[in-house]
Order: structure tokens, then sequence, then C-alpha cells
């Protein structure tokens, strides 16, 4: 060890020569247009509204089939997502609204706890701490909304993280 | 800066043998040490945000005099472990400069006791256990406190 300790520790003080160093701001981006909230327990997303199909109301809860699936009695399948954005092998009863995400090719029915369309907001999207992220994380920013912050996320980001993601035990 | 993490000062132009450290109870049986400087706040019974597909070790977004800042589990970190499911008595809030000439960022630091400031001396330094390869990696340096191996960090280091 070549560094003494008072060097080692005082090794981790901000430069100064240049002058004080600044604190950051968080970065922010504004977002306009129409969104859409989607709540899961605590797990709250916001999408652009043009990537949410139309909600429809859950009469019966889906259940799994021999593969796993989660399906009405029709075979429309329906997926639920945990607090960690991870899918859930059951539907949980507080689920009750659902809508399809992505560009419509998908006929998969995505169950909510709230679902609330925001149309021609200003928003202030604030960008996640680098210190959070890997490759695989499928947010990157959040808007603080009543209720608590909503990570901002596409569809197809969404529905990649999600399928790379399997099923919760 | 919480009463906790006030340390004597030494005087302008005093040069110490040693240095201050503050020691850090991350988890049972883990300790590590930081600059004092880097310490801001203490914050009790913190509760993050969870971000959804955020690296293992992160707790979440911590709440901190009107910012969201990252909050971490630094044993996790060190081990390659998920983040512990049980709530840390206290939040560390540090300050740390990603690079050089960067502006200062605010992290939070999850501890299971208040932190404690102890000088430390060069007689002290010895070299971590070779089975702690993660940490030896992150590690500025090592000192000995009463048997224990105790790594010193650069803030910096552990919100890269």
């Amino acid at each position: 060890m070549q560094a003494t300790m008072h060097n080692t520790v005082q090794a981790t003080l901000p430069a100064q020569a240049a002058g004080a160093p600044t604190f950051a701001a968080t970065a922010t981006t504004a977002l306009r247009g129409h969104f859409v909230l989607l709540r899961a327990g605590e797990l709250r997303l916001l999408l652009p509204q043009a990537e949410v199909g139309a909600a429809g109301y859950l009469e019966t809860r889906p259940l799994h089939d021999n593969t796993g699936q989660l399906r009405d009695a029709a075979g429309r399948p329906y997926a639920a997502l945990s607090e960690q954005m991870s899918l859930l092998p059951e539907c949980p009863p507080n689920r009750f609204i659902f809508a399809a995400l992505g560009d419509g090719s998908d006929p998969t029915g995505w169950c909510w706890d709230e679902l609330k369309v925001m149309i021609s907001v200003d928003l202030q999207a604030h960008s996640l701490p680098a210190a959070l992220l890997t490759p695989r994380t499928p947010v990157g920013a959040y808007v603080e909304l009543p209720g608590g912050p909503a990570f901002v996320c596409g569809a197809a980001a969404l529905v990649r993280f999600v399928r790379g993601e399997g099923v919760q035990p | 800066m919480n009463p906790v993490l006030e340390a004597p000062s030494a005087g302008p132009g005093t040069r110490q043998p040693g240095a201050l450290a503050r020691i850090l109870e991350v988890a049972r049986g883990r300790r590590i040490a930081l600059a004092p400087h880097t310490t801001l706040d203490l914050v009790e019974h913190p509760v993050a945000v969870r971000v959804p597909g955020a690296a293992a070790h992160v707790h979440g977004l911590l709440s901190w005099h009107g910012k969201r800042i990252p909050y971490i589990d630094v044993d996790a970190l060190l081990r390659g472990a998920p983040a512990a499911r049980t709530p840390a008595r206290y939040a560390l809030v540090v300050a740390f400069q990603p690079a050089p000439g960067a502006a200062i960022e605010q992290g939070a630091i999850a501890l299971l006791a208040l932190p404690e400031s102890i000088q430390i001396s060069d007689s002290q330094g010895c070299k971590l256990p070779a089975d702690r390869l993660v940490e030896a990696s992150l590690a500025l340096a090592c000192f000995d406190l009463n048997g224990e191996p105790v790594a010193i960090f650069d803030t910096a280091q552990l919100f890269r």
C-alpha cells in the first residue's frame, strides 16, 4: 500500500483547483402530449397514449392455461405485472382494467389497478441517476405526479423487459 | 449537517499523522470506511421508491431535500447480490463527484447503525482477504480495525 492513510482518505475530495465544484441539478426533459398512467400496486408507469390500446374492464378473472398463460374464457391472453415489473403467474384481485400495448398486433390484455389518460399535459421528466441503471433497465426517467413518481416507459421496452424477465415464482 | 456526522476539526493547516475516517456498518459483519467530508446527512427509516429493472444492489430512489437520489445497498454491491429486503435503520446521504470537473451529486447508502468517526494511521494499513475480490477491486486501501480489515472507498466508485 503506497499511499498514506491521510492521502488515501483525502483522495476522495472533489477537485477544488478550478473553483468550487457545482452541485448537479437533475437533468430534465419536457414531455408534452397525451400519456397514460398505468399502475400495478406501487409500480407506476407513464406511456405515450399512442402506445396503449383501448381500455376494457375485466368481467371475469383470467386464469392460467396449461402453458402458464393467463386467458379469459374466450381464450384472449392477459398479463399482469408485479411491482418489480415481472410477470405474475396469477392476476391479482385488484387488477380490474386492461389494455393492449404497442401497435395493436399483440392481443395481450395487460391488467392494471388503475389506468388514467392524461390529455395534452406538460410534464418534466427527470433522468434516473446512472447508478441505478443497467443495460436492461426499461425506464430512464420519471415524472413527479400526485401520489409519487411514475416511470416513463415505451410499450416496446416494457414488453421486451417483461418477456425477458420470465415468470416470477 | 446532522450532528452525528460532525467531527472535531484539526484546524487549518494542521497535518494529522493519519486521517479521520467515517466507519459504516453496511451489513452484519461488513464495515467500510469513507472520507468524512463526503458524508452529508442521515435519514432514519428510509423509504425508497423501487425502480423497475434497476441494478440488483439498488434499493431505489430516496427522497431527500426535495430531490430523489439513488439509494444503494453497498454490501449487496460488493457481494454481487440483490439488495437486502429488510429495511435499513438508516440511510447515509453522501456527496460524490462522478468525474473530475463534473458537478457534485448525492446518493444514499443503507446502514444498520449510526456511523462512527475514528482516527486511523498508516500503521493500521493491511490487505483485504483474498476472497473479497469485488471489494478489493473498488477499494482505495484497507486498514485493520481491531482485527477486522476495513476497506476505504472513493464514494464515487460506489455510484458508478
